[in-house]
């Protein structure tokens, strides 16, 4: 592992520099590369990157074996909102999809590129560039660096290392956590990134990429080529746990042995993409996707009902529309909901605390 | 300098169900009571009467403790670092009044006398040595007989749902027959079960098994409780667990104990104020605790005569190591080293899945409680000579309340391409055709997983977090295999056209929901010297202090623990109302 730490130093650039920089160095021109040099290069680049933001980064004979783990953006050290206070209450109506809050054009192309990759469709067969994903994307993270839940974000962040023991590290310096490479997928997320610089910096990686491969950007590659590339992030090397669905709540933001952990994987971008083209594609169309439903069509769900009756659970299927939470009947103790009266609950009569 | 408040005759840690239950038998001897709540003020209206948005509750988590301020951390084993949970996965704490068990699933059970006769019955049958290596598993300090009254009494008291099993000895067909004799039938009719229960329940009586409908904590009906309440029946909507219930029909501290303890005009609430550590006099009594109203970050000072702890487990063990003075070095009730001892979870795993092909299962309404369950492989149900394990688990259909956000992750089941055509595809015609079978499993206690405080993470007042040192051992692991091998048997005879299994329990992680019933930590025992508290939960040394819920458990049946922690209540809860007061600071026997 030492050895692999001397490496990193050696192609962290001195001073200023920027991602930008370290490609056109890195993997420039339409030289393809193959996967595994893709990902050691890439895993240059973000520690590069890593480093940039500490902009007093000393030149590489002087710097400590192990440098400085430079501040999260949204630790609560720096610039960004402290503890956060509450989940985002539900919308009372959806963002206007003719507004890119967060996104560049470009970006916001490559996202529904890869969305639409992901979760494919047609006019006819509507999937997520169709639902409005990027809608729902786009707004997620135009507020708070896209957290939209609590995240303990405290540090110190996790190393990996790989080997028998950690690195030594200097008794007067930040003392990272060291973990072993593949024990770390067990502790779940443990990104110190916030959802802004992992789309950020994963969409850059994502072109880097195809430039390198097809000597052209994702966007201006044909479907199929486009699929290879997701497949290629889908397929990463990197241990992953379980993303996704109730268990799994999304991947695994962290980094695995190759990047380096201060980017996201080609792999866990790929987690967080399908896991926000899920939530997109089937969250409330208040929030931005599923737009006119076509989600909940697709799967048969009827979304927001205030109630089903035992002989419709004894019964298959339905012939229930689906329905927002916007379009929900009001809803007040002793009147009448669906087809139950509804009796006065805890909290009508008085409000106690604050 | 804190802002003192005139002193009270009890604090407690926390609004949730338990502090309500005390709550109201103490303000009912006119007692004056104070509750010190992290999170909001909630209740059923207007809080939860448009809160059907998955986004909200169940990917974001809007009901959960704010993990952003304080998490726990968690290491396998004491050789390896510890790292927080940054993002709620294991288990999902609340917050604001209720608790978590205004989000709960309401799985209703009452431990069997088994549980409660946990090590002697192992030893007896089959001998020490068939216990584990390392296994500190013990007796509880009370019995099923001794808690049925209190079970009764609480089921009655919130018109819990179910069909009886056994009614004072004798069996009765369809209910469970494993567990401990009932002095009285449910108050009210079992829920309605998802349609593929139905299929796994007979699936499971032409093996000779005894499906029975889960026992719950949701009314099936209108129900008018003792006190002249009138709560709705279910609606089955679909949005119970990780939700409030908009009708009241989830009971939880907020439909029933609460209120009648604010009734009272004894009982007042602060929300949105998180208590720091229980104050300790020069005797090493408590004096009532200290807490940070959230809004203002003021520090306040409540005195009482007595202190409960009726956090959540780990909120409970962290406070007890955190309150520290000359007397108690190592905190309230560590004098001999017992806090953070028998730390425990759960597996909670689906071990086969099957999918029926062109069926349309509905699995979107309904709740967690809508299910057919067998005993039939709970502990002593098994023999064990045999067997490489001890233990059991109980084994339930598929439940209800299948939400898109959370679930189209999991597709396609078996193999195939998690995205594009393949995956949209499997969407279609997996979404609601899929059928887990589900395992809840015992999880012992051994030696090297405990609780304890990590030396490096702190909340963000500077105060250490809770760690817990867990991992699953051998014995888990052939439990899981002994119960895939059920499922996979089950499954078969229920007809699937396709299913998948899960051959092996997954290693331990912090990622993937299991169960929020993590127990022990301030276990209740027959002695101060193999335990923090007696059979009150009152603790060795410092007799005003007492602990309520989970933290109490020695060890942690396959069984959902919010029953027993509601009985345990209502029996520390009728011993301080009827003996403590008269003689305050003396142990209860």
């Amino acid at each position: 592992m030492p050895d692999d730490l001397d490496k990193r130093q050696a192609e962290t650039p001195g001073e200023s520099g920027s991602m930008g920089d370290a490609r056109s160095e890195g993997n420039g021109g339409d030289r393809r590369l193959d996967r595994r040099s893709f990902f050691k290069a890439t895993g240059a680049l973000a520690v590069a990157a890593g480093l940039v933001s500490a902009c007093d980064t000393p030149t590489p004979r002087e710097q400590p074996p192990v440098p400085p783990r430079p501040l999260p953006e949204s630790a609560p050290q720096s610039r960004v909102p402290g503890p956060f206070e509450e989940v985002p209450r539900t919308p009372a109506q959806a963002p206007d999809p003719a507004i890119l809050e967060f996104f560049s054009l470009q970006e916001a192309r490559t996202v529904e590129a890869l969305a639409a990759t992901i979760l494919p469709g047609s006019p006819d067969d509507p999937g997520a560039r169709e639902a409005g994903v990027l809608n729902y994307i786009d707004h997620l993270l135009s507020h708070r660096h896209g957290f939209a839940e609590a995240i303990y974000r405290l540090p110190p962040f996790a190393e990996p290392y790989s080997g028998e023991e950690p690195p030594s590290t200097p008794a007067d310096g930040p003392q990272p956590v060291w973990v072993q490479a593949d024990e770390l997928p067990r502790y779940g997320y443990q990104s110190s990134l916030t959802p802004r610089e992992i789309y950020r910096r994963g969409l850059q990686m994502v072109d880097s990429y195809s430039r390198s491969q097809y000597g052209a950007r994702l966007t201006d590659l044909s479907e199929d080529d486009q699929e290879s590339v997701v497949e290629t992030m889908a397929d990463s090397p990197g241990e992953l746990f379980d993303g996704g669905g109730v268990r799994g709540q999304g991947g695994q933001l962290g980094g695995d042995e190759e990047t380096g952990f201060h980017a996201p994987a080609l792999r866990e971008f790929f987690e967080v993409l399908r896991s926000h083209v899920i939530e997109g594609m089937f969250a409330d169309p208040l929030y931005g996707g599923n737009r006119d439903l076509v989600g909940w069509y697709m799967l048969g769900y009827p979304g927001a009902q205030r109630a089903y009756t035992p002989p419709e659970l004894r019964t298959e299927g339905t012939t229930r529309e689906p329905q927002s939470i916007a379009q929900l009947p009001h809803f007040h103790p002793g009147q009448p909901a669906n087809d139950h009266v509804i009796l006065p609950v805890s909290g009508s009569d008085r409000r106690e605390g604050r | 300098m804190a802002i003192v408040h005139p002193k009270v005759d009890v604090v407690t840690v926390g609004a949730g169900w338990t502090a309500g239950i005390l709550a109201w038998k103490l303000t009912n001897e006119g007692r004056s009571v104070v509750s010190i709540e992290q999170g909001p003020a909630q209740w059923a209206h207007p809080d939860f009467a448009w809160n059907h948005d998955s986004l909200r509750y169940s990917t974001r988590k809007a009901m959960m403790a704010n993990i952003s301020q304080e998490s726990w951390t968690w290491r396998p084993d004491a050789r390896r670092p510890s790292l927080p949970m940054r993002r709620f996965g294991a288990f999902h704490p609340g917050h604001g009044i209720g608790g978590s068990a205004a989000h709960w699933s309401a799985m209703l059970w009452r431990f069997t006398p088994y549980d409660f006769q946990y090590r002697s019955y192992y030893e007896e049958r089959y001998g020490e040595g068939k216990l584990p290596e390392g296994s500190t598993v013990q007796d509880w300090p009370v019995t099923y007989e001794e808690l049925e009254p209190y079970y009764d009494a609480f089921e009655y008291d919130i018109g819990a749902s179910g069909r009886a099993g056994n009614l004072e000895g004798e069996l009765i067909p369809g209910g469970n027959p494993f567990e401990g004799a009932r002095s009285r039938p449910f108050p009210n009719p079992p829920l309605e079960s998802t349609l593929p229960s139905y299929t796994f329940a007979d699936a499971a009586r032409r093996l000779g098994y005894h499906p029975f409908p889960q026992p719950s904590g949701i009314l099936s009906r209108a129900y008018t409780d003792p006190f002249g309440r009138t709560r709705s029946g279910c609606l089955y909507c679909g949005f119970c667990t990780r939700f409030g219930c908009e009708v009241d029909a989830k009971s939880t501290g907020l439909t029933t104990h609460t209120p009648l303890a604010l009734q009272s005009g004894r009982y007042e609430i602060r929300s949105q104020s998180k208590v720091l550590q229980v104050e300790l006099d020069g005797d090493g009594m408590a004096t009532g605790l200290t807490y940070i109203d959230l809004i203002t970050g003021e520090e306040h000072f409540q005195p009482a005569e007595l202190v409960i702890l009726s956090g959540y487990t780990l909120t409970n063990v962290r406070l007890l190591l955190l309150s520290r003075s000359r007397q108690h070095p190592d905190g309230v009730g560590n004098d001999r080293g017992q806090v953070g001892r028998n730390c425990t979870h759960q597996i909670w795993e689906n071990p086969a899945t099957g999918v029926f092909d062109g069926r349309r299962f509905n699995l979107f309404m309904g709740n967690t409680s809508t299910i057919q369950v067998l005993y039939d492989f709970y502990g002593n149900a098994v023999d064990h000579g045999d067997l490489d394990f001890i233990g059991g688990s109980s084994l339930f259909s598929t439940i209800g309340e299948r939400e898109p956000v959370t679930s189209v992750g999991n597709l396609p089941i078996g193999d195939g391409k998690r995205w594009g055509r393949e995956w949209k595809e499997a969407m279609r015609r997996q979404w609601d055709s899929y059928v887990p079978i589900t395992m809840q499993g015992e999880s012992l206690a051994y030696r090297q997983h405990f609780y304890d405080l990590d030396p490096i993470y702190k909340d963000t007042h500077d105060l250490p977090l809770l760690r817990f040192t867990f991992d699953w051992t051998d014995n888990e692991r052939n439990l899981y295999r002994f119960m895939r091998s059920r499922s996979e048997e089950i499954m078969r005879a229920m007809g699937a056209t396709s299913s998948s299994t899960q051959e092996e329990l997954p290693e331990y992680n912090l990622h993937a929901y299991k169960s929020t019933h993590m127990t022990g930590g301030a276990i209740m025992g027959h002695d101060p010297g193999d335990s923090v508290t007696n059979r009150y939960g009152q603790v060795w040394d410092t007799p005003n202090v007492f602990v309520t819920g989970a933290a109490l458990y020695p060890q942690n049946p396959g069984a959902n623990p919010t029953g027993t922690l509601a009985a345990l209540a209502y029996a520390t809860g009728d011993a301080l109302a009827a003996r403590y007061f008269r003689n305050p600071d003396e142990m209860l026997d």
